[in-house]
């Protein structure tokens, strides 16, 4: 293969083992992108991290070779921002960008990529893919749970059949996880790159402060509803389906993402990460299958058994009324 | 209401099992010493957290005569210890077809009516002052049902899943239906939530048929068959007319009628409602999905049948009646007072109807009664 071909595999898929051998050969020592004629790098590279936490990310581009070293050089900037969350979000914009790449590969290249991913897929002749079904199970329990459960699919002699966007789509959710992981291990950032990482910082202040505002530290448990409060006491000692269902969305409706949620249920002793993530993702992800749940009612709560009100309690047909109504009279204080 | 002779003839009977078939229950476990055991003695008490070595294993159950005898589906480091020290290794995985757990199946029962010592059965409408209570009976029929549950799992685990014939180990419950057990290395690290992919790809639970990604996954496809041959069960949750139209375009092909479902809110809702109900395998799925689940020791005595918890091989299962087949080799018999007992085929030929009278019946068959409260008074023959 020809070294232009191999940039150009580099510019779409960076994190492959492939790519990693290539920019060994290719890239300059980080310090030298200080210099002159090849700091607007920098630049670019701070643009590519700025706008992946916004979410937003190309899939055209001129230049294979900047397009390979941006995307080297937003991992240190990223790195230096010492975010947990935003090292997060830069994964999975990253990881998107992949699946729109992946969706429109020639087979061999995805197959390619799958493996080297650690899957171990096959092609069937009419052009769909095999993956062993426990490989799939392992993979997909990240993904949105009433779209990949393994009886939407088909499965004969072990392998689950799935097609290009499909395959695309588990590998995106894999790439994540390497890109996370890339970042993670970086030991350390070169001191001029801590710059543009502290600006990043500066410029997303917004979005930092929004993740701080569903952070249990100061997300006022004590201000709940009695039922929920109820509910939170009792998470240790297993929840019903009707309180798991009543604290899960209730939680969501006030903010609490689907991490947070679990990060909620982890104060049990015998706490099952992935159990909790199923059966948290199975009430919300009903959202996709617009079935859209709601925060149940007093009344409903009421025959539930755990309703136990206080006199905050009077006049109100909706535990979210409860919120509204303490903060109402938090500005008349 | 057991009376206490009966109760110390029993566990002499099951003692002297155990002291029989000590090896074949080690067989049958594999890396028995990293087992949790656990077994209900003879006064009803349930004691957990034991960990048993194989060659003290004989004197342990001579001293100790379970009632009724499990073990963990998990391989532990430390067995003993208490659930949160327990070190998990893995666990077999395993399956639990029980009739309390099929919902086309109605318990037989009889109802008696015990008014201080005194028993009577109830005949539809009779009056009772005393205590009125529902007793189970084991029916030859119901382990019908729950085999065809069992016939579809295990195809399932070897066409779906790859998984060989030699790896399904089948065995009668003891008491109301079939266990399974894969013990194969691949299956066992699996953690719950891989295990209830693999429980909700059986039952079908929370099935949305318009997320279903291929005209051939399992529940569609069946749904096709059963609209195909006409299913009689069609009809307990759709019209005539809604059946009709469905079939119209599975005519077509079965890409049509999932884009016909996808559109239609009503239909694609009852759909998944008869996909659950209907086309589903009935298992226990809690006992699938818990990876620290006890499970009953293979080759033990049911407390509550006197039956043995026996391994079945594939080529055998058509032919396989629990209450002939699952009695134990040197069953004796013995003679009992009988309150109520209805006709029934147990280990070598027909016995019963008995009603307040005195027989002579399989041991196994007389633990059965005794536990149950419909019989007491044990003499040897
Ligand atoms: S009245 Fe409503 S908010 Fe108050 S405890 Fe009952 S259910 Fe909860």
């Amino acid at each position: 293969m020809y070294i232009s071909e191999e940039i150009r595999w580099a510019a779409k898929y960076p994190f492959d083992s492939r790519s990693k051998e290539l920019l060994e050969l290719i890239a300059y020592d980080v310090s030298e992108y200080t210099e002159d004629d090849l700091r607007f790098l920098l630049d670019k590279a701070y643009e590519r991290a700025s706008k992946a936490l916004d979410h937003k990310y190309r899939i055209i581009w001129d230049n294979d070779y900047q397009e390979v070293v941006t995307f080297y050089l937003a991992l240190l900037i990223i790195r230096g921002v010492e975010e947990d969350y935003i090292y997060r979000v830069f994964s999975d914009t990253e990881a998107r960008r992949a699946y729109d790449l992946l969706r429109e590969e020639e087979d061999k290249n995805i197959l390619s990529i799958a493996n080297n991913l650690g899957f171990k897929v096959e092609v069937e002749k009419d052009g769909r893919f095999r993956l062993s079904y426990i490989e799939f199970i392992k993979v997909s329990r990240e993904l949105s749970a009433i779209h990949w459960k393994l009886y939407n699919f088909k499965v004969e002699a072990g392998r689950v059949y799935l097609n290009k966007r499909n395959l695309a789509r588990l590998c995106s959710q894999r790439i994540k996880e390497v890109i996370y992981e890339m970042i993670k291990n970086i030991p350390s950032v070169p001191e001029f790159i801590l710059s543009y990482s502290n600006r990043l910082r500066k410029d997303k202040e917004k979005m930092l402060r929004k993740i701080e505002r569903y952070d249990f530290s100061d997300m006022g448990e004590e201000l709940f509803p009695p039922c929920i409060k109820w509910l939170m006491d009792r998470i240790g000692g297993g929840l019903s389906h009707p309180g798991r269902f009543t604290l899960v969305t209730f939680l969501h409706r006030i903010g609490y993402n689907t991490e947070d949620i679990i990060n909620v249920f982890r104060r049990v002793p015998d706490f099952n990460e992935r159990l909790t993530r199923y059966q948290v993702e199975h009430i919300l992800g009903m959202k996709g299958s617009r079935i859209e749940y709601s925060v149940p009612s007093c009344k409903k709560i009421k025959s539930y058994g755990f309703c136990f009100p206080d006199e905050n309690c009077r006049y109100i047909r909706h535990p979210l009324q409860y919120l509204i109504k303490l903060k109402k009279r938090e500005r008349h204080d | 209401m057991i009376r206490k002779r009966d109760l110390v003839l029993i566990e002499n009977y099951f003692r002297e099992y155990y002291f029989k078939n000590t090896d074949r229950i080690i067989s049958s476990i594999k890396d028995f010493e990293s087992r949790e055991f656990a077994y209900i003695d003879f006064d009803g008490v349930m004691r957990r957290h034991i960990s048993l070595k194989e060659d003290e294993f004989k004197s342990w159950l001579m001293e100790n005569v379970p009632r009724d005898f499990y073990h963990s589906a998990a391989y532990y480091l430390f067995p003993s210890k208490n659930m949160e020290a327990k070190s998990w290794e893995g666990a077999d995985l395993v399956f639990d077809i029980d009739l309390d757990h099929i919902r086309n199946y109605q318990t037989k029962t009889v109802v008696v009516c015990i008014d201080r010592d005194k028993i009577k059965i109830l005949e539809e409408e009779g009056e009772c002052n005393g205590d009125k209570r529902e007793i189970m009976l084991l029916e030859e029929k119901g382990f019908e049902i729950a085999k065809r549950e069992l016939l579809m799992l295990i195809e399932i685990l070897v066409r779906d899943f790859d998984i060989k014939e030699e790896d399904i180990n089948i065995y009668f419950s003891g008491g109301r239906g079939y266990h399974v057990h894969v013990l194969k290395e691949e299956y066992q690290k699996l953690d719950s939530y891989a295990r209830m992919e693999i429980k909700d790809y059986l039952t079908y639970d929370g099935i949305d048929i318009r997320n279903i990604k291929d005209v051939d996954a399992r529940p569609f496809s069946s749904f096709a068959n059963a609209l195909l041959k006409l299913d009689d069960d069609l009809r307990e949750v759709f019209t005539e007319k809604e059946i009709e139209i469905m079939r119209k375009k599975l005519e077509e092909n079965k890409e049509k009628l999932l884009m016909f479902l996808r559109k239609n809110k009503v239909l694609a809702s009852k759909s998944n409602l008869f996909i659950t109900k209907y086309l589903g395998v009935q298992i226990d799925g809690v006992v699938t999905v818990d990876v620290s689940r006890l499970i009953r020791v293979p080759y033990s005595l049911h407390g509550k049948t006197g039956l043995v918890k026996k391994k079945i091989n594939y080529e055998e299962l058509d032919q396989f009646n629990p209450l002939s087949d699952a009695v134990r080799e040197d069953e004796k018999k013995v003679r009992l007072k009988i309150l109520y007992c209805p006709e029934i085929y147990w280990y070598d030929g027909e016995y019963g109807p008995y009603r307040k009278e005195e027989a002579v019946v399989p041991f196994s068959l007389a633990v059965y009664l005794v536990m149950r409260g419909l019989g007491h008074g044990i003499r040897e023959h």
